[in-house]
């Protein structure tokens, strides 16, 4: 019932990997995660997409996402950078940010969950566990938890 | 002389020179000596005539008095017919006959004077036999009366006795300044050879003087000099820092007179003098340039360290890097074949799974070498490791693979070392795993791991062994297999990548251990490892890579 009541999540990917970006998008439609998905290449992108601004001004097409699937190592502005601002920002920091990265490095993990950050998951290697990756993602995040009212 | 060119002395010992020296010194004084006896001799010879002559002309002027005497005997004794003047006629006769005797045999050699006086002789006796005989007996015919004093004066005044001794007179007086002549003639002689010898004696004496100095001036020329000049070099090189022999310390050697061992002292002390100083100099030389190589060699030591730690980044960085297009790889393949299958058709779905399958295998080596890579970039400090136990931990988790190939596991009681026991889980974890999966198909696998006790070899060491009854291999590849995706048997055959000895090597290297196989195809392979009781940590291997 509630679910019905829901207005759907837009799901955000910030990565520089262009194949990443189309292979998570294929995963979740594989996975059957049907939200709206969207796509900035670095840090300073995001950030503009958050707050609307330049090529993102447009609120109407461009909602606030429900959920932030970020990559660690990107140009410009890094991941680690991003989620910093991002959990410093009363309007941002609610929304949830999971780490989707292929660094297994200890420290990127211990620190990204320092500034918050909701999951951290590593990249999968092999296309059909990204996809049960985003099933469980969709299944979890989209359907199980409660978020905040946008 | 030995050889053909050398100069005086050159073989001539010092001691012959001492001797020699004293030789002729010796022989100078003696000659010197003679010849002085000799002079001296001749001088009393001379002496000796010059008495003699004196002698004779003291008997030439008695000769004289003895005519006279006889003369005036005669005269007398006819003046006054006493006979006592007779006596000195009488006696003069006789002594002048002693004195004639006497003179020729004094003057025996001169025949002039023996004829001299022969002639006195002669006339003396023609004087008795004419003048004085019948004179006499004139006179004793008057003393007894027979004739008369007249005849006396008659006979007188005929002077022909007087005319007879007259000449007898001139012979003596001629006789005389004969000898006269003769003595002033030796006198001189003597005196000019007296004379002589005296110039003789200094002479000599200045000879002998002038031979002993130089005989001493060449004894000290044949030794001390050349001496004092070595002693001298010698406290010049003693002083000297570097014992550097100049050219000016050498004096050229003045070869003449030197006596044998001292230029062989010489020659030997300048060629020793000049060897130490080659050698120094060589010395020198070969320290400051084991002293470059030395720099060189750390350099190259740590420009060894430094690659080799760029290499293993590289290889860590590349491998993780390379990861990421593969991924993609992979997952658009997996893409393609889930998605488009039935539109690639048979062919095309056969090359898509042939990419597919490359691509893991690919995978397979980038995790392989990743594991490699870890074996420095994860290391872990070396701790006490219970080899026993760190087996236990291995065989439980082998313990599907051991149970389906039914395999019996021996272990004897291991040490504990000093280790890194995540390393050390891998090495055995690695052996144990190879010894099964190259199991003889016909047998039942038995994998012994033994302690062979400590080893003393450039420190103390444990030795193990885990030995297996599996296929082998031939011994030419015991080093071979060791190398990084080294594979003795196709992919089919056995799975895998060659990793695991590669990767057991790097860690026993690491642990500063050997590690080497014994192995004969179908009876077995024994790998031997040897381990450090407490291995030094290398530098090289603390590094951490992200």
């Amino acid at each position: 019932m509630s679910k019905q009541t829901r207005k759907p999540v837009v799901i955000l990917m910030a990565d520089d990997d262009e194949d990443d970006v189309v292979l998570t998008r294929d995963a979740l439609q594989e996975a059957r995660v049907i939200n709206e998905f969207h796509s900035v290449p670095d840090g300073e992108k995001l950030l503009q997409f958050l707050r609307h601004e330049n090529d993102y001004a447009n609120r109407k097409d461009l909602p606030l996402p429900g959920l932030i699937l970020l990559d660690l190592n990107m140009p410009k502005m890094d991941g680690r950078t991003v989620l910093k601002i991002i959990k410093n920002d009363p309007d941002l920091r609610t929304i949830p940010v999971v780490v989707l990265t292929t660094s297994d490095a200890e420290e990127d993990i211990i620190r990204s969950y320092s500034l918050g950050v909701n999951s951290y998951i590593r990249k999968p290697v092999i296309f059909s566990a990204m996809v049960d990756l985003m099933k469980t993602l969709g299944t979890y995040w989209l359907e199980i938890v409660e978020l905040p009212p946008a | 002389m030995e050889r053909g060119s050398t100069k005086l002395g050159e073989n001539i010992t010092l001691q012959t020179w001492i001797l020699s020296g004293y030789a002729i010194t010796l022989v100078a004084i003696l000659i010197y000596g003679w010849s002085m006896f000799y002079s001296h001799q001749e001088l009393q010879k001379s002496n000796q005539r010059l008495e003699q002559n004196h002698l004779i002309m003291v008997q030439a002027i008695a000769l004289t008095r003895q005519v006279v005497d006889m003369e005036t005997g005669l005269r007398g004794f006819l003046i006054t017919g006493d006979e006592d003047f007779l006596e000195p006629y009488r006696s003069g006769r006789l002594s002048l006959a002693t004195s004639i005797s006497d003179l020729s045999r004094l003057i025996q050699d001169d025949i002039g004077q023996l004829n001299t006086l022969a002639e006195i002789e002669r006339i003396v006796s023609e004087w008795h036999l004419r003048i004085a005989n019948p004179e006499i007996h004139l006179r004793y015919q008057i003393n007894r009366g027979e004739l008369p004093l007249i005849r006396v004066s008659e006979v007188v005044q005929k002077r022909i006795g007087k005319k007879l001794m007259d000449t007898v007179r001139q012979h003596i007086n001629a006789f005389i300044s004969h000898e006269q002549k003769r003595n002033e003639r030796r006198r001189l002689a003597t005196e000019k050879d007296s004379e002589n010898i005296l110039y003789l004696s200094l002479l000599g004496a200045l000879a002998a003087i002038l031979i002993g100095a130089t005989v001493i001036m060449i004894v000290i020329r044949s030794a001390a000099g050349p001496l004092t000049r070595m002693a001298e070099t010698m406290s010049q090189l003693a002083k000297s820092s570097d014992f550097q022999l100049t050219a000016d310390m050498v004096p050229s050697v003045q070869k003449r007179f030197l006596s044998k061992e001292v230029l062989l002292l010489n020659n030997t002390f300048y060629t020793m003098a000049s060897r130490i100083d080659q050698s120094i100099k060589a010395l020198n030389n070969e320290i400051s340039q084991r002293k470059r190589v030395e720099v060189r060699v750390r350099n190259y030591s740590k420009m060894l360290a430094e690659s080799n730690k760029d290499l293993e980044s590289f290889a860590y960085v590349t491998s993780h890097d390379l990861q990421e297009p593969l991924r993609k790889i992979r997952a658009f393949g997996s893409r393609l074949q889930t998605q488009f299958a039935p539109a690639l058709g048979e062919q095309g779905n056969d090359y898509l799974i042939r990419m597919i399958s490359a691509a893991d295998r690919m995978q397979q080596l980038i995790n392989d070498l990743l594991a490699l890579s870890r074996v420095t970039s994860k290391a872990k400090p070396f701790i006490p490791t219970p080899l026993s136990k760190t087996i236990e931990e291995v065989i439980s988790d082998l313990e599907t693979t051991i149970s389906q190939a039914s395999g019996i596991i021996e272990v004897d009681t291991l040490p504990t070392i000093h280790a890194d026991s995540v390393q050390m889980r891998q090495l055995f974890q690695n052996l144990i795993g190879n010894a099964l999966k190259y199991r003889h198909p016909d047998r039942t696998p038995e994998i012994r791991i033994l302690n062979c006790g400590k080893v003393e070899e450039d420190g103390e060491f444990y030795e193990f062994t885990v030995s297996d009854n599996g296929i082998g291999f031939e011994q030419k590849y015991a080093k071979q297999i060791f190398g990084v995706f080294q594979r003795l048997h196709g992919r089919k055959e056995y799975a895998g990548s060659g990793i695991g000895l590669a990767i057991c090597q790097k860690i026993v290297n690491s642990h500063n251990g050997h590690i080497h196989a014994q192995s004969e195809p179908d009876k077995g392979t024994v790998i031997t490892i040897r381990l450090p009781l407490s291995p030094i940590k290398d530098d090289t291997h603390e590094q951490t890579n992200t």
